[in-house]
């Protein structure tokens, strides 16, 4: 896998972590990636596994916390939540993300009629 | 970047954090894994799949588990820190393997760093830290200068004080400063409730406090109001520690009355904690001037201070007040000629006469810190060298270079910090040992801690030297041919090039001893000759106190007060144990006051040139009890009262002075300085008594009889039969079966107050006695280490030589004659540089000359046999060397 692209899919992969704990509340893994895999409307086939670095990231940043709870089936899981100062990192960072999306898609426009 | 930082921080934080647990949270990382893919699983089920299907498909879309695992740990940072621990337990193993090499340079970093540290935390402390009030750096003091004191004595000691008509005229026209403020340092009397206290504090003007800067902690401060004639003048502002220690912290004690030298006062606010000036004041009351006192331009009683006013600098400030001097002296011609005034700031004055003896102590860490570090490249070069032969070996098996350059600087790193813990242990307990030294006379040494700026950038510098030479052998090491190295075993063929480097880092520690030792020497021999200087009385066997009387109970010259004090002593000799008691105004040692003085029979000098004597008011039973010689004459008796003839006695160097060929005895002197003039007759001659200082040269001095001339501050001397300090319970119920309500001011033996006068020298000489020592230490340590690498190098050179016939004494010789050779070039350039450098502390010395040829001569010697000394042992171990044994090790 090419540095770059590694690069951009982690921080977006972080974005959408991010998100979805802000959105859906207290999640384990499993139901992080599953609610990703479902929005994305199934387009976005990632390996789950992944999503535990993602997760460690954003807990050494303390952007979100964990806590072992039950799951839905009464075994132990680990639960995250986003923290205060992830919400404030997730509003910068969906803010930064479509501006550069914005400027992208304009960008590409450009090209196509150029 | 601060965020991108503080980012990192949080990071390496929680790593470090999960660094300890990091079992168990890989372990609750397999279980987290293993739920997700149970999960999984059981979401693949309830789509149909069969069970094997089921968990095959969910491994898929988890991915590898080893490799999630692997990630996750990398995540954490624990390899990084797994790495270095290893380095670090590598680095203590090898070290522990040699820990001669290791105690030595733990020993020399523990030193260098924990000396410079405390002497730095001195410094700062007493010299560079800021004055503990909000305008320090504004704050100057106001002094008048005259011709007659200009000039004189030590730093700090040549200024006056100022007059109240003078400051009066400072105040009014002095416009590039402002709260200017005057205050004179006085003595209070408390009574009532407790026993009756006697305590420092300050007479101050309005403006006191607002020139400081300071605010009370509770009530007020004392305001010009309060210092207006007329006005409610019975107000006191008082100290923490006085409000804790006499009034029990009582909340309600503003507008609480308080009986101050027998008055009336209302205390109107409580200072903050720490806030003593000057000079640990307890109690501040206002100035208020009477009439005479108003306008006089002729006693010099109060210290004045103001503020610069914002943006003014000194110089212009000096300029308008010199103006104003000018414009005094035009206006009141004749009172006093050559009338200077000067600005000085404030801290400045304060540590003026402690700045020397600071700065050759600062000058003597530098050095020290350099020689811990030259100590330590020596010995990590020497290690170097003897190292090759493993480096090339660990090289050839395969080590990267970059692998064997972090395993060095580990090492490097382990024994600096071993170093810094040993310096932080060195300087802790040294500065618990000089602040129990508990000594009066040096500003603000209470507030001494571990300054920790200083130690941090020790710890860097030694870090930096090891980092440095720790990484030569790593440089050197790949840069050798391996096999050529190998092949040849390192030992006997690199000696050679070894020994050129370790004569230049032997040679400047030895200087730099030699350098410390001399000024050590040169202090200590001060200071034992301070020991034998005769005082002019006897030391031993007497009890001082003071007794300040309370002046509206005992106005000046009041017969009340004599009768009293004749009570008070009466009392006292009555006591079993004691031999004699007397009276004097102020001891001897500390100083006192002084007046002009003129001869009767002799043309009068012009104003500003009159002869000066110091003056002390004495009782009958003064001269016995102190032991303190008649040369001529008569004592004073009892008859030598207030309607008896005016008498005084002089000191023998008066004496000499004026009367150097004629019978002083006889001659009438007129004193003049203090209330209207008084004459007298001079009826004996004492012997001379120190008044200033042991270091101090005596002046002419003027006794008169106490009844004759009584003062409100009075020491009462008593001569024991016994140890002196026993009687102070006797001493104490004999004065207040007098008076219950007269305090008594500090009871000290002469010997402590003896002592007392040397404590700051005493710092000094211990100061430059533990960095002589440490330097002494260092350098025969240096010596040894070098000497013996020297050794383990040659080892087989002394072998051969020993196989082809040499004597076994002659190796000895060989070895030692190279280590005395080093030695004494050291030496030799040492003293050349000593002999240039202790011209700086003059200041300090009494007695000897700054190239006292015997203190050199006895610091040469001491490090020669030092440097012999330490290079026996090696040469010894060089001389035993069997010759078989030593060959086929190659």
């Amino acid at each position: 896998m090419a540095e770059g692209r590694s690069e951009i899919l982690q921080g977006t992969l972080d974005l959408m972590v991010l998100k979805t704990l802000a959105a859906m509340g207290p999640q384990h893994g499993y139901g992080i990636a599953r609610r990703i895999e479902q929005i994305s409307e199934e387009a976005l086939q990632i390996n789950q596994g992944t999503i535990y670095a993602s997760l460690v990231r954003l807990l050494q940043r303390g952007w979100i916390s964990g806590a072992w709870g039950a799951s839905e089936n009464n075994r132990k899981a680990k639960y995250y939540s986003i923290t205060k100062s992830g919400r404030k990192r997730l509003a910068a960072e969906a803010e930064n993300w479509e501006r550069i999306s914005e400027v992208i898609g304009r960008v590409l426009r450009i090209a196509e009629h150029g | 970047m601060g965020e991108a930082m503080l980012e990192w921080i949080r990071v390496l934080g929680s790593r470090v954090r999960g660094w300890a647990s990091r079992r168990q949270v890989e372990q609750d990382f397999s279980k987290e894994l293993e739920e997700h893919l149970q999960l999984l699983t059981e979401e693949n089920l309830r789509r149909g799949m069969t069970k094997e299907e089921a968990k095959r498909a969910a491994k898929v879309r988890l991915g590898g588990m080893t490799q999630l695992r692997e990630t996750h740990r990398e995540l954490h940072g624990w390899l990084m820190l797994e790495t270095i621990l290893q380095d670090a337990r590598y680095a203590l193993r090898t070290l522990r393997k040699s820990p001669g090499f290791t105690m030595v340079c733990v020993l020399t970093l523990g030193l260098g760093m924990g000396a410079s540290t405390t002497i730095f935390s001195v410094v700062n402390a007493v010299l560079l830290r800021p004055l503990p009030y909000p305008n320090h750096d504004r704050l100057v003091r106001i002094e008048e200068r005259h011709r007659g004191t200009f000039g004189l004595g030590a730093a700090g000691l040549d200024f006056a004080n100022a007059t109240y008509a003078n400051f009066n005229d400072l105040r009014r026209d002095a416009k590039t400063i402002e709260n200017i403020s005057a205050f004179r340092e006085w003595r209070f009397n408390l009574a009532g409730e407790g026993e009756p206290e006697q305590v420092a504090g300050a007479l101050v003007s309005g403006e006191f406090f607002a020139a400081l800067g300071s605010k009370p902690a509770l009530g007020r401060m004392i305001t010009a109001e309060d210092d207006a004639p007329g006005g409610d003048n019975h107000v006191a502002v008082i100290s923490d520690a006085l409000w804790q220690s006499r009034f029990g912290a009582a909340p309600g004690i503003v507008g609480k009355t308080v009986r101050v030298n027998a008055e009336d006062y209302r205390v109107i606010g409580v200072m903050p904690r720490g806030f003593d000036y000057p000079e640990k004041s307890e109690i501040w009351c206002p100035l208020v001037p009477g009439g005479q006192f108003r306008g006089n331009r002729r006693a010099h009683l109060l210290t004045v201070i103001a503020d610069l006013r914002a943006g003014e600098p000194m110089g212009s400030v000096q300029g308008e007040i010199s103006a104003i001097a000018d414009q005094i002296e035009k206006q009141n011609p004749g009172v006093d000629p050559d009338l200077a005034i000067a600005a000085v700031s404030l801290k400045k004055s304060l540590v003026a006469p402690v700045q020397p003896a600071l700065l050759v102590l600062m000058f003597a860490v530098g050095l020290l810190l350099m020689m811990a570090c030259a100590n330590l490249a020596n010995l990590l070069l020497a290690r170097a060298a003897a190292r090759q032969k493993e480096l090339a070996i660990r090289t050839a098996v395969g080590a990267g270079r970059a692998r064997i350059a972090r395993q060095l600087l580990t090492e490097s790193l382990v024994v600096a910090l071993l170093g810094a813990g040993l310096g932080l242990a060195v300087a802790v307990w040294s500065l618990r040992f000089i602040k129990a030294l508990d000594l009066p006379d040096i500003p603000r040494l209470g507030a001494i801690s571990i300054d920790w700026e200083v130690l941090c950038f020790t710890v860097f510098l030694s870090i930096c030297t090891g980092l440095l030479f720790g990484l030569a052998p790593a440089l050197s090491g790949t840069k050798t041919d391996l096999n050529i190295s190998l092949k040849e075993g390192a030992g006997a063929s690199t000696g050679g090039s070894r020994r050129g480097s370790t004569q230049t880092l032997v040679v400047p520690q030895f200087a730099l001893a030699v350098v410390l030792l001399v000024g050590a020497g040169l202090l200590g021999n001060s200071f034992v000759r301070l020991l034998r200087v005769d005082p002019g009385f006897r030391q031993d066997g007497v009890l001082t106190l003071g007794l300040f009387l309370s002046p509206m109970e005992y106005p000046e010259r009041d017969v009340k007060s004599a009768v009293l004090l004749q009570q008070i002593l009466a009392s006292v000799r009555s006591i079993a144990g004691v031999r004699s008691a007397g009276l004097v105004t102020a001891l001897p040692i500390t100083g006192g006051p002084d007046t002009d003085f003129a001869i009767a029979g002799r043309p009068v000098p012009p104003a500003n040139d009159e002869p000066s004597a110091d003056i002390r008011s004495v009782d009958a039973g003064y001269f016995r009890t102190m032991g303190i010689p008649l040369l001529a004459g008569r004592e004073f008796t009892d008859a030598d009262n207030a309607t008896g003839k005016r008498v005084m006695l002089i000191n023998q160097t008066m004496a000499r002075q004026y009367w150097p060929r004629e019978n002083p005895l006889g001659q009438v002197v007129t004193m003049k300085d203090w209330g209207p003039p008084l004459t007298g007759e001079i009826v004996g001659v004492v012997g001379d008594v120190k008044t200033n200082g042991l270091d101090e040269a005596v002046g002419p001095m003027i006794y008169w009889p106490y009844f004759q001339f009584p003062q409100l501050f009075n020491t009462i001397v008593v001569r024991s039969e016994g140890e002196p300090s026993s009687l102070v319970p006797a001493v104490k119920a004999a004065i207040w079966a007098v008076d219950r309500n007269q305090p008594i001011a500090k009871f000290e033996t002469l010997e402590q107050l003896l002592s007392e006068s040397l404590a700051r020298r005493r710092l000094y000489m211990i100061l430059l006695g533990i960095f002589a020592t440490a330097a002494l230490l260092l350098a025969s340590v240096g010596i040894y280490g070098v000497m013996s690498y020297s050794v383990n190098q040659r080892t087989q050179e002394m072998g051969i030589r020993i196989a082809v016939g040499a004597e076994r004494k002659d190796v000895l010789w060989l070895i030692l004659g190279q280590g005395a050779r080093a030695a004494l070039l050291g030496i030799a350039v040492g003293i050349a540089t000593a002999l240039a450098l202790t011209r700086l502390m003059t200041s300090l010395l009494f007695g000897v000359s700054a190239r006292d040829p015997l203190t050199f001569a006895g610091v040469a010697t001491l490090l020669t046999l030092v440097g012999l000394g330490a290079s026996f042992l090696p040469a010894r171990r060089a001389m035993r060397v069997d010759p078989i044994v030593a060959l086929r090790h190659e």
